[in-house]
């Protein structure tokens, strides 16, 4: 490894594995990846593609040799205002990227937390949706296409830059959300929307679960679209936040409807409801929490979801987005974990655990054909990570 | 056809499930691109899930090819059973199995129709978004196929943002669930992987799809522009604005003189060069502050009148006018030429400016109905297929209006697919190691190449291939 790292510039950090520290390089050319990847395949190495590690949650625990991050290849390729579509490269931030469409009259979709940490290529590959999914989708939606690094050395395209486009297959739904298990994204085009003209934000201090779930569903109802919801316990209380924005007439009419369906909120407007929902975002767990988890679930479903995580891990952290149906998670220990993810998988939750074996796992029924992906698109099973 | 195996076939979904005379074969040697026609082989049409599964095992063990097919209203040719084989329908499988009112989502069988399932949740206020030209007749299954779009998918997206779950028989007769009602299944994305794909990954035979309320206030809109250029600049002004209708569509002169004198006649003006319909839809306020705004744009660009339909029936009729336009092009010629082409919406004016040029130097009958916001554009060419020198200047217009889509930054299918119609154009968009990447993710689903072969990756290898274009001679010689 060593001499690997002498030939292609200093490592850029470690990061604690289960064997010891893993080395991260972080080439500043795709000319230089390329040829990292070539070495590392004649090496025998286990790669794991990443970005800035904001979002790892003990990822990087999965036996790889050799973490390649692309932060250092970075920025905006094109930005077509008159199209709605931005191209980055991989190592893009997403405040970049927010910042640059915001230029446009663009808002960038996913609005993930943390988007100074977080780059393009580590929330593609990860399929991080922010609590904006709920009236945009999820972040695959509006990926148009993608400019990948195979471990044959191939670089590919997938997709395209327009808003429309059923040319090929989709591989890049294939590649997005696939944590690195497949190929190494270079670049990628991402669908925009239109940046609100106003924001307001409703804040509810609720007595209970049950409480806080019952406002959840009343500011929900058809035609209110709330752009996020987000629900976190609160000392003995719980905390839910709705964000409304859009046009100056959407907003006020929603509020409007909001305030008589379930009265009692906080409101804030404008610069200081942005603060309050960025604020909301942002308490979701960061790096180094771990072991995380990611669940996914019918919004019906949400309270007993949590109902279960508060009953097997009462200690952990958590931000849920209970009308998209998705809660991000950090438990304390290995016994909670488990236990927790039994119950939820019996609740028809879906699961992704990182930074712990995930003991409860039982086979996909598609897992044959999701191994089969990895050795058509990775034959050299030298990418590491999983979806 | 093996008798024994067509005795097994029908013992499994019954006499009325295959179709094995000739004669009724026929109605399956093309779907709506009419050029290319091949006879299939057998015709199966399974009632359910398990049947569907079970033909399937057979099929395998006999290394027969199976062509999925809906409605057959695909109009690239990918239900076509060009190389023959066993087309195998849906349309026995029109069950609506769950609608989740509070989770919003409807679990139904392939062969549902696109507008019976809008039908069967309209009473809890709710609808699905993608609404392709055909969803009188097309069905969930070739939508997923297709990843077909429609009007609406402007705001609401195309299928692929519509589906949650499939029950998919692969071509081993493996029956796979992938995603379901759950936002973020675990494992890779293999719905976003399979929606789209053209029939060569396997059969969808049940959809778990995404459904929206309907929204309090839709307004829809007609502008009436002198010419077929104001109209374009008037859109691609629309979308630089970032205004967020959820429909517009646009009709030139020909298509609104076809339809005007069809049944389907909608109130076109006959006075205008081509005409912008729109659907603005929302919270009444909103919905009427964005209507403003594109009231205005559309007069800055030449718009001369501007009309609003006063009532739902109103509404419809207009969109009925818009939908069936296809089929208004009847009256103008006895065969349609449909292309489907995507270009950056910067560039609406200059393309359809050059699909004019393209199909004015070969003598061609071109009119334009298209969906506008989404730079997806229709240049639909009216002809005979009767006359074999006409049909070569189409298909030779059609490919020169990909070539020039492609080098103006846009591609080949923005709804329609790849189908045959396109196939070999796919190296104008795609290198060799595009095209593997794409041929090894199929090996995955479908190592022997059984599902719908010969459909969206040109033949490897070899360039003359590739460029050659459709073979006209050998149409109509089905066996």
């Amino acid at each position: 490894m060593s001499a690997l790292a002498e030939q292609l510039g200093p490592l850029r950090g470690t990061l604690p594995g289960a064997e010891g520290e893993v080395p991260m390089a972080a080439p500043a050319t795709e000319e230089a990846l390329i040829e990292l990847i070539a070495e590392a395949v004649a090496g025998g190495l286990k790669v794991l593609p990443v970005g800035n590690c904001s979002r790892l949650g003990g990822a990087h625990d999965c036996g790889a040799d050799l973490l390649v991050s692309t932060r250092a290849l970075s920025g905006v390729v094109a930005y077509e205002p008159g199209d709605g579509t931005i191209t980055a490269r991989a190592g893009t931030k997403m405040s970049e990227l927010g910042e640059a469409v915001a230029a446009g009259g663009h808002r960038l979709t996913p609005d993930v937390p943390r988007p100074r940490a977080a780059t393009l290529g580590g929330v593609v590959a990860d399929g991080w949706s922010g609590g904006d999914r709920l009236r945009f989708g999820p972040t695959r939606h509006h990926v148009l296409g993608m400019r990948v690094l195979s471990s044959d050395g191939q670089v590919t395209k997938t997709g395209g830059r327009l808003v429309k486009n059923v040319t090929g297959f989709e591989l890049h739904r294939l590649y997005a959300g696939s944590g690195g298990s497949l190929c190494l994204i270079l670049e990628a085009t991402l669908r925009l929307f239109a940046a609100p003209a106003a924001r307001s934000c409703a804040s509810y201090s609720c007595d209970s679960l049950e409480a806080a779930i019952a406002v959840c569903d009343h500011i929900s109802l058809p035609p209110v679209e709330p752009t996020a919801v987000t629900l976190r316990p609160d000392g003995g209380a719980w905390t839910l936040i709705a964000t409304f924005d859009g046009r100056a007439e959407r907003v006020t009419r929603e509020r409007a409807l909001v305030e008589e369906r379930a009265p009692g909120a906080a409101w804030s407007e404008g610069e200081e409801a942005l603060a309050v929902h960025v604020t909301a975002r942002d308490s979701s767990p960061g790096e180094g929490e771990t072991p995380s988890l990611r669940i996914s679930t019918r919004p019906t479903r949400m309270q007993s979801a949590i109902q279960a995580l508060c009953g097997h891990a009462p200690e952990s952290r958590f931000l849920a987005h209970p009308s998209a149906g998705t809660l991000e998670a950090s438990v304390n220990t290995q016994t909670e974990l488990d236990a927790l993810v039994s119950d939820l998988r019996h609740l028809g939750a879906s699961v992704r655990v990182r930074g712990a074996a995930d003991e409860s796992a039982h086979p996909r029924a598609t897992l044959a054909l999701e191994e089969r992906l990895k050795d058509a698109v990775d034959p050299q099973h030298l990418f590491c990570g999983r979806p | 056809m093996d008798p024994a195996l067509l005795h097994a076939l029908e013992a499994i979904v019954g006499p009325e499930g295959v179709t094995a005379d000739r004669t009724r074969r026929l109605a399956y040697e093309c779907d709506g691109l009419a050029l290319v026609r091949k006879v299939p082989d057998l015709v199966l049409a399974p009632g359910d899930t398990r049947q569907a599964m079970e033909c399937m095992r057979l099929l395998k063990e006999e290394g027969l090819t199976v062509i999925p097919r809906g409605a057959g209203t695909g109009l690239a040719g990918g239900a076509t059973p060009h190389e023959g084989g066993v087309v195998f329908k849906t349309s026995r499988m029109r069950r609506v199995i769950e609608v989740s009112e509070r989770d919003r989502f409807a679990r139904v069988e392939a062969g549902v129709v696109n507008i019976d399932l809008t039908r069967a949740c309209s009473h809890h206020g709710l609808r699905y978004a993608p609404d392709p030209s055909s969803q009188q007749a097309c069905t969930i299954g070739g939508n997923v196929a297709n990843n077909s779009g429609g009007p609406h998918c402007f705001r609401y997206g195309a299928t692929t943002r519509s589906i949650l779950g499939l029950t998919v028989i692969t071509a081993d007769g493996e029956v796979l669930e992938l995603g379901g009602p759950e936002p973020d299944p675990e494992g890779f994305d293999l719905v976003g992987c399979f929606v789209g794909c053209e029939g060569m990954l396997g059969v969808a035979t049940e959809v778990t799809c995404r459904l929206i309320p309907e929204p309090e206030t839709t307004e829809t809109l007609l502008a009436l522009f002198p010419t077929l250029d104001g109209a374009c600049e008037a859109v691609t002004e629309l979308i630089a604005a970032n205004l967020e209708p959820s429909a517009i569509e646009i009709l030139d002169r020909l298509t609104i003189e076809a339809v005007e004198a069809s049944v389907l006649a909608a109130g076109y003006p006959d006075e205008a060069g081509a005409v912008l319909l729109i659907d603005v839809d929302g919270l009444t306020d909103e919905v009427r502050a964005t209507v403003r705004d594109i009231e205005g744009i559309a007069h800055d660009n030449g718009a001369f009148e501007l009309r609003t339909a006063t009532d739902a029936k109103e509404r419809g009729r207009l969109w009925a006018g818009r939908k069936g336009a296809f089929g208004a092009m009847g009256r103008i010629a006895p065969d349609l030429y449909v292309a489907d082409v995507v270009v950056p919406r910067t560039k609406l004016k200059e393309i359809v400016l050059a699909t004019t040029e393209i199909c004015g130097a070969r003598d061609l009958k071109l009119s334009n109905v298209f969906h506008a916001g989404d730079g997806n554009l229709h240049p639909n060419i009216s002809y005979d297929r009767r006359d074999s020198d006409e049909v070569a200047r189409v298909l030779d217009a059609g490919s020169e209006i990909m070539k020039v889509c492609v080098a103006a930054g846009g591609s080949l299918s923005g709804e329609h697919g790849v189908g045959i119609e396109k196939r070999d154009e796919m190296h104008r968009v795609f290198t060799e190691a595009d095209l593997d990447a794409m041929l090894r993710m199929r090996a995955a689903w479908d190592p022997d190449e059984r599902m719908n072969p010969g459909k969206v990756i040109p033949v490897r290898g070899c360039m003359e291939v590739k460029t050659k274009p459709l073979p006209v001679a050998a149409r109509g010689d089905g066996s």
